[in-house]
């Protein structure tokens, strides 16, 4: 199992990686993009399993990588994990494709139990 | 209306309590601190809800933080990387407070800078006084609808 981590910040990356350390998926390999536009191209070389992407990112956001990403076709499993919290942005992930958003702060049980309706 | 105490106290706590695994409780009101490097991050949630955030993390209390979140030995992370640290913490503050609003909103990237000043400016909002893993943090908002010109 591969997993791309898609932030800006790498404070945050490697508090996914770690806490992703602690889910079920504690033996998955990560690789790691700062943006839409970085994750896109690591989506065509890394072939991920899963895609764990930010919200809120300079260059292109997590929703444009999104469209862009379904728009090409590709089907990979896709969950937010982002500070954006309201209604209307859970709304406009799962319309554009996402299979999950959770909402930072999280934790392992939190976030494992998000992933395993995804991957299993 | 801005951000209510408790709730921004629940919101602390979810980010350093529970999800960073770092203690908090309440400090007094901090002094007298001119001279003592510190980094003060903002973010501005504007629409329906116009609101501005800002964290104020001593040097010390930024190691702190950044060495927990990049799991790293102390004295082994850069200005950059202290600066994410603490971008990150606005930014997980700004995404509860605007998640906790309905309404059309925007949530800006976080803002970082470095000063040897305390953000007295901010002092006057709303504020929260924290001490994170021991260390002093100071959290400030305001609603910028109401804010005087």
């Amino acid at each position: 199992m591969k997993v791309l981590i898609v932030d800006d910040s790498k404070a945050m990356r490697m508090i996914v990686k770690r806490t992703l350390a602690r889910t079920d998926l504690d033996r998955c390999e990560v690789v790691e993009a700062e943006n839409g536009a970085e994750a896109l191209t690591k989506i065509e070389s890394e072939h991920p399993d899963l895609v764990l992407c930010d919200w809120n990112m300079p260059e292109m956001s997590g929703i444009e990588f999104l469209k862009q990403l379904r728009e090409s076709g590709s089907h990979v499993p896709f969950g937010f994990i982002t500070s954006e919290s309201g209604d209307d942005t859970r709304h406009l992930a799962l319309e554009t494709g996402a299979q999950f958003i959770i909402t930072k702060p999280f934790t392992p049980e939190s976030l494992n139990a998000a992933l395993m309706p995804c991957v299993s | 209306m801005a951000t209510d105490l408790q709730s921004m106290q629940q919101i602390l706590q979810n980010v350093f309590d529970i999800m960073l695994e770092m203690p908090t409780k309440p400090a007094g009101e901090p002094g007298e601190e001119s001279g003592c490097s510190r980094y003060v991050a903002a973010i501005r949630i504007t629409g329906d809800v116009n609101e501005l955030i800002v964290v104020e993390a001593p040097a010390e209390t930024a190691a702190v933080i950044g060495e927990t979140m990049f799991a790293a030995e102390p004295g082994t992370l850069t200005d950059d990387e202290l600066s994410d640290a603490v971008g990150e913490v606005v930014n997980m503050i700004g995404g509860n407070v605007k998640g906790m609003h309905n309404g059309d909103s925007l949530l800006s990237l976080p803002c970082v800078t470095r000063s040897d000043e305390p953000a007295e400016r901010f002092r006057q909002n709303e504020s929260l006084w924290i001490h994170v893993a021991g260390q002093p943090l100071y959290v400030h908002w305001q609603d910028m609808e109401h804010a005087p010109v």
